[in-house]
Parts: C-alpha cells; sequence; structure tokens
C-alpha cells in the first residue's frame, strides 16, 4: 500500500500521544496516535485509492485524500466501518452552498452538524436515545470528532487565526447526531432529502450548539406544542432572522403528539413557519442587528408596516427536522440548533458509498 | 521498538498562477475593486474610490461588490476582473 504522508518516530505511547500535541494535531483532546497498521486497516476496508482526492479544506485549502481523513479518523477512534460517513460528511461541506471556508473563519459560533439518516444509523450502532448528541456512543462520538479533526489537520480551522468564531461551542469537538427511524413517524431525513429509503445519507448544517425547548407535549396540545416551538425559533439576537437554515431536532414524544393530531412533517414546517415571527415594531424597537446589514430583514419585510410579521424561517427548506433522543418527561424536549444565518452553513447531503455496495 | 506516526496534515493545494507583471505607475492604469458590503467597511471603501480617482485617475473601474460579505467573490466574476484591468484592490475584511 502506497502512502505518501511522512512519518514521525515515538519511542512508547505516552510519547505519541505528546507527540501529536507537540505538533499540533489535535484542539486539545488527546488523540488516538495514528499508526501505520491503524491507518492501514481503514484502507484496507475503504478499498479506495489512498491518493484520491475528497476535496480541499478551508481556510487552509489542505488537499483531504482519502489517506489523510484515514488519519484523521484513526486519531478520531473511528471504526473502520464508519469512515464512509466521515467522508461522506466532508465531500458534503465542500459544496458551494455550505461556504465552508466562511463557516471555518467567521466570528459567528457555527460548526457542521453531521446528521446521519437511514439504514446504517442501527448497523453501526449510532444512539438515537437517550443522549442523541453523541456522549456514549463510539459512532455518533468518532464520526463528529473525525470531522473537526478534518477540519483542524487538513483546514487548519485553528481558533484566532484564522478562525474567529467569538466563543466556539462544545459541538466544535465531536457534532454528530443520527435519526431514529422507529420513533419517526413522519418521512425520514434521506428521503425528504431525495434519496432512497435504502439509502444512507450524510446531512450537514451549520450550527449553533444545540438548545432545549421543553415543549410540554406530554400534557399540551399540538396547537401549544407548535406555538412553544415557533416562539424559541424567534427569538430576538438570533442569526436566522436574515434568513438562512436551522436544525430542529425533534423528541419523539413531541413529534408522536403533533403527527397524532394528524400534522405531517410538510404541515409541522408550513406552521412554524408561519408563527416563528416577530412584528416590524418589535424589531425596530429593539435591534440585533445594524439597520445597514446586506441581509437585513428590511429587504424581505415592509419596515413601515409595524403589524408585519418579521420571519425567521424565510423558506420552507430552511428548516431541516429530525426525530431522535429519549422518550424524556412530559416536558417533551426537543432542540433547536440555529444557522449561521443567510451568509452560508446551507444544508447539504450526500448519499454514503460503502465498500462494494 | 519505536512506533511510527502518520502525518495528518494536509498538504496545501498547488495553485498555478501567472507570472506578476509588474506596473511601472499606477496613474492611468485600470483598477479593479474586490470589496465586501459589511456595514462597517462601506465608508471607508467609499473614500478609498474617491482617492484613487482623484489621485490616479484611472482609465477604467470594474468593481466585484460582494453580495455576501461572508463567501468568496466567485471564480468568473474575478477571472472577468482580472482580464478587465491592469491592478485590484482586495478589501474582504469586516
Amino acid at each position: 500500500m502506497r502512502l505518501t504522508s511522512q512519518i514521525h518516530l515515538a519511542e512508547d505511547l505516552e510519547e505519541a500521544v505528546e507527540l501529536c500535541y507537540l505538533k499540533r494535531w489535535t484542539d486539545g483532546l488527546p488523540v488516538v496516535p495514528p499508526t501505520r497498521g491503524a491507518v492501514e486497516r481503514i484502507l484496507t476496508y475503504l478499498d479506495r485509492d489512498p491518493q484520491e482526492v475528497v476535496g480541499v479544506i478551508a481556510p487552509r485549502n489542505g488537499v483531504a485524500t482519502i489517506e489523510k481523513i484515514a488519519i484523521n479518523c484513526v486519531m478520531a477512534g473511528c471504526r473502520p466501518e464508519v469512515v464512509p460517513i466521515v467522508i461522506a460528511a466532508i465531500a458534503a461541506m465542500l459544496a458551494d452552498r455550505f461556504n465552508l471556508n466562511g463557516v471555518q473563519t467567521t466570528t459567528h459560533c457555527c460548526a457542521p452538524l453531521v446528521m446521519v439518516s437511514g439504514p446504517a444509523v442501527k448497523t453501526l450502532g449510532f444512539n438515537t436515545k437517550e443522549g442523541a448528541f453523541g456522549h456514549g456512543c463510539r459512532a455518533s462520538a468518532t464520526v463528529g470528532r473525525a470531522v473537526r479533526l478534518v477540519l483542524w489537520n487538513i483546514g487548519g480551522g485553528y481558533p484566532g487565526e484564522p478562525c474567529k468564531t467569538t466563543h466556539g461551542h462544545p459541538g466544535y469537538y465531536s457534532f454528530c447526531v443520527a435519526e431514529d427511524s422507529d420513533a419517526n413517524p413522519w418521512e425520514p431525513l434521506n428521503v425528504e432529502r431525495g434519496y432512497d429509503p435504502a439509502d444512507t445519507v450524510v446531512t450537514v448544517t451549520a450550527t449553533e450548539g444545540p438548545r432545549l425547548i421543553g415543549t410540554g407535549a406530554g400534557y399540551s396540545p399540538a396547537s401549544d406544542v407548535l406555538f412553544v416551538l415557533a416562539e424559541s425559533i424567534a427569538v430576538l439576537g438570533s442569526p436566522n432572522v436574515t434568513g438562512g437554515d436551522m436544525v430542529l431536532v425533534m423528541g419523539p414524544m413531541a413529534v408522536q403528539n403533533l403527527a397524532s393530531a394528524g400534522y405531517s412533517k410538510a404541515s409541522v414546517k408550513a406552521e412554524l413557519m408561519r408563527l416563528a415571527s416577530r412584528p416590524v415594531r418589535e424589531m425596530k424597537r429593539r435591534r440585533s442587528i445594524s439597520g445597514e446589514h446586506p441581509m437585513h430583514w428590511t429587504k424581505v419585510v415592509d419596515p413601515a408596516d409595524d403589524a408585519a410579521p418579521v420571519p425567521f424561517i424565510r423558506h420552507i427548506d430552511n428548516l431541516v427536522m429530525l426525530v431522535t433522543g429519549g422518550w424524556g418527561s412530559g416536558g417533551a424536549f426537543c432542540s433547536l440548533c440555529p444557522g449561521w444565518g443567510a451568509p452560508g452553513g446551507y444544508t447539504v447531503s450526500r448519499r454514503v458509498q460503502f465498500p462494494g455496495r | 521498538m519505536a512506533i511510527e506516526l502518520l502525518d495528518p496534515v494536509g498538504d496545501v493545494e498547488a495553485v498555478t498562477r501567472a507570472d506578476e507583471r509588474v506596473l511601472d505607475t499606477l496613474a492611468g492604469k485600470r483598477v479593479g475593486y474586490i470589496f465586501n458590503q459589511h456595514t462597517s467597511a462601506l465608508v471607508f471603501w467609499r473614500a478609498l474610490e474617491r482617492e484613487i480617482e482623484a489621485r490616479l485617475a484611472p482609465a477604467g473601474t470594474h468593481r466585484v461588490y460582494k453580495v455576501n460579505t461572508w463567501a468568496s467573490a466567485p471564480n468568473d466574476e474575478v477571472a472577468r476582473l482580472v482580464q478587465a484591468t491592469d491592478y485590484a484592490l482586495v478589501g474582504v475584511g469586516a
């Protein structure tokens, strides 16, 4: 197997871990030292040319070859079987509409959220119950971690220079969630995104960290659940006042409430789009963005009409919905991940290509 | 026995660039601007363009004002600017 990466030597495991820090190959958490044997195990599984180029990762414009991705996957602790999911996530982030250079360098605090849907969620052991955002589950945690290490080591996404994220968020370490097909009465995300139900699909959106919403779906009617969700979306200070995508991670109890009341996924989206707004008068009184902002809401709403609703979901496709998580209590929690707004981080999906299929 | 570690850092993409041209003067040459449209920069860009006009009297002006401040200018727009100008000022920071 022809590998081209430079080789570094360490005397023992402890020195190898320290070498990873010394070389700035990690963002603070310890990593698995990328030995040749471990990298070759992934490459053997993938059965692809190690020098095949998946793309160029901004802002450093590092070339993401299969070999380099495999090395970073070893460091993240990935089993070989999940590496095709990492590759699909990286390919998705390279689409122009995602604006990876902007996502990596903006002062806003968004990180690529990797969403996995389809059959491999079960076969590869992603967690879709309690703790769905990944802690406690190797597949979820290591896929998210590998994506971050690729953005770090190949993309050069170092905070300060060149990345200006004001605070970042914990999802910068690892940010992956998978869809629960059993708890989802609606069209799954992979199908909604235009793929076959038999396809495992990775969808990425650049988002802030998840913010919990107690919907009260365990004891409230669907109309109240929708109202609470909409109020939680249309908050002053949200970047989505400029447009752009967001992800609403729906807990199973809230979904069951809405589905039992006859709501489809599309009708929930339509209702949230209608309800998630603030009146012009309030937006004018409490300015969260400069009036000269190039993507200001006055570009889409008449500022002279005080009663006009300023939408926080500009288009139905700006709202990505994913069903996952524990059953929970009557509060029926959901999690909102606001996006970056109009500048980028838009949702992109890619089918996962497993070897031999 | 020593442990061999493979370097995870990707090689930087090799980009082919045209030969640099050296201008004897900027006066009377065609100028290009690639400017963001962020609020904090607009006044400065306008002042800069006025100064260029006053001091260098460009033979032509080609502007790329980025609609999305936070994204790179499209490659085709940059290519057109390169063809239409002798030098360019690039101001993209917020």
